[in-house]
């Protein structure tokens, strides 16, 4: 289903607790230079929530549902309230890669470069919700307290709780720069969040587009768009290992 | 009990370790240090170790265990190579020639035969993970792990670092120092130390066990999946008995305690997590378990508060007898 304007008109304010590092690598990011996003994107939400149908039910349900879910939530927004500090951690890490002229498959130790958020406080999950009944919204909040990291595996999140919100969402979420009141949205950063592309959104197919072991491509710049997103940090200060970022309320 | 998770939040106190390093300088060797900010919104720097160091020493106890139990190892594994199943070419070429495989082939399932193969030859890889890209004409074929490790990260109030000056000595031509490239002269290095209360997170997905993630359907038998589950859960309590990691030979840690909370989940509602950052966490993980629980109005999560390594023991050790494959 396809949301129009009216989908901005309300929201499904899903509350989780940061409890490890979080991080999720830029799509341009190399594989040596893996520079880390400040906030979970649309897109990863979106997936977190199709992924966890896979854990929430039973192997004769489970794609269904997660079929479901996707029609639900695949043309709706996703704005981010992100916790009240974010430092990004600057590091190296170990990591396995193909070497060159080596057989295929066989990895060897290298380093590369990795980034980590530390937040503090509570990230929050805005699903636009225009037209959903209340029993897609009780469906949604079960399957959102399933969802136990966004991004790389290890970010955990735990589930708080969810509320129903009614007009536009206060400062404080992330916004794509076209619909952003930039001067009094209290906004100081902007990123290029993925989300799913009208291609995608459109195409009959499109769940097998997104899953991980479908035949289907999801290619950049169609199935898959960057969205130029405002986000609520403001630049506080950083040295050799860190950049810390606070939220503009 | 049918587990369909496990997490741990606790803190772990070490001191004198240098479990994870960032690089060297020079002759000093530089310890890995994070930024956080405290519940007051300060910032700090704490040391921390990274949760693929943990994780690599759960691998390690997975693998000895999975030895004594006799449970079954791919070529890589059985020698702890991390390219694990990767490495086993003769079992990739095994599965090639096999009339299954020719009609996996023809069904377009290539993918979820050898993922089945995987899961029944490895329970490293099964546990732990795998990324296979070109194995027994598989393009690409994921699978992921079953533990998950967040960061380890110092307390601020309670974590320090510190630097300590060491001698190679040699006692023929001492004055020769240390210069040349086979380093065979006397010198001086630095080495870090570290000691404090460290901030655990960790989450086993016990539903995973042998569970193929492309058919949903377990393609390990139920009687050695219990095995796999007890033998997971082990190597995790041994994580913290013994860790094993970086510059052990000198430095092995000073464990003096672990504290924390460990949450099972009975439903597939995630086992609740909360960084032992906070230092009202426990309390926290309570609350949202009685909260999650609520809202079925049943006891599917169940917390079990621990305080010292041995009460941690004696509850794992309940928790590992009791636990039975997850069904539907």
């Amino acid at each position: 289903m396809t949301v129009g304007k009216d989908a901005n008109a309300s929201w499904l304010i899903l509350r989780y607790l940061p409890t490890a590092m979080f991080s999720v690598r830029m799509t341009y990011a190399t594989n040596k230079g893996g520079k880390t996003l400040l906030v979970p994107t649309p897109y990863a939400v979106k997936l977190a929530l199709v992924d966890a149908c896979f854990r929430a039910f039973g192997a004769n349900k489970a794609e269904a549902r997660a079929k479901q879910v996707y029609e639900l939530i695949k043309g709706r927004p996703v704005r981010i309230g992100p916790p009240r500090h974010c430092v990004v951690q600057n590091t190296f890490i170990k990591i396995k890669q193909e070497e060159r002229g080596a057989p295929r498959g066989i990895y060897a130790p290298t380093i590369a470069y990795r980034e980590f958020c530390y937040y503090d406080g509570e990230l929050r999950v805005a699903l636009g919700a225009g037209g959903m009944s209340d029993q897609d919204v009780r469906d949604l909040t079960e399957i959102a307290a399933r969802v136990n990291y966004f991004g790389k595996r290890g970010s955990f999140m735990q589930f708080m709780g969810a509320k129903f919100h009614h007009g536009e969402l206060p400062r404080g979420f992330t916004c794509p720069e076209s619909e952003a009141d930039i001067v009094n949205g209290g906004y100081r950063s902007m990123h290029h969040l993925d989300d799913f592309g009208q291609a995608l959104i459109q195409d009959p197919h499109g769940f097998d587009r997104i899953n991980s072991y479908g035949t289907k491509p999801s290619s950049l710049g169609s199935y898959r768009v960057l969205v130029p997103t405002m986000l609520p940090y403001r630049y506080m200060s950083s040295g050799k290992h860190f950049t810390h970022y606070q939220l503009v309320e | 009990m049918k587990l369909h998770s496990l997490a741990i939040s606790g803190l772990v106190t070490m001191n004198l370790h240098a479990l994870n390093n960032e690089g060297a300088e020079g002759n000093t060797m530089m310890t890995r240090m994070v930024e956080i900010i405290d519940e007051h919104g300060n910032l700090h720097t704490v040391n921390a170790i990274s949760g693929d160091m943990f994780k690599h020493i759960q691998a390690e106890h997975l693998f000895q265990e999975a030895r004594l139990a006799g449970l079954p190892l791919c070529g890589g594994c059985a020698q702890f190579d991390a390219n694990r199943i990767a490495r086993d070419l003769e079992l990739a070429q095994q599965v090639e020639r096999s009339p299954e495989y020719a009609e996996a082939k023809k069904n377009g399932k290539i993918d979820s035969f050898n993922l089945s193969r995987v899961l029944n030859a490895c329970v490293v890889d099964d546990c732990e993970g795998i990324l296979l890209t070109g194995w027994a004409g598989s393009k690409s074929l994921a699978r992921k792990s079953c533990v998950e490790f967040g960061w380890v990260v110092g307390r601020p109030e309670t974590t320090r670092t510190e630097a300590y000056i060491h001698a190679k000595y040699v006692p023929e031509g001492r004055g020769a120092g240390s210069g040349s490239e086979q380093n065979l002269g006397q010198n001086i290095f630095h080495r870090p130390a570290s000691s404090g209360q460290y901030a655990v997170v960790l989450n086993v997905d016990l539903y995973r066990v042998g569970r193929n993630d492309i058919t949903l359907h377990y393609d390990v038998d139920a009687e050695q999946r219990a095995k796999r589950i007890e033998t997971l859960l082990k190597s995790v309590l041994y994580t913290f008995v013994k860790p094993t990691g970086a510059h052990r030979n000198t430095q092995h840690p000073h464990i003096v305690d672990f504290s924390g909370v460990v949450a099972i989940s009975t439903n597939s509602l995630p086992a609740p997590t909360v960084s032992p950052l906070k230092s009202n966490y426990q309390e926290e993980i309570e609350l949202i378990a009685r909260h999650l629980n609520g809202l079925y109005d049943a006891e599917y999560l169940q917390v079990k508060p621990f305080t010292g390594l041995g009460e941690f023991s004696g509850v794992l050790g309940d928790v590992i007898k009791a636990a039975e494959p997850w069904g539907e």
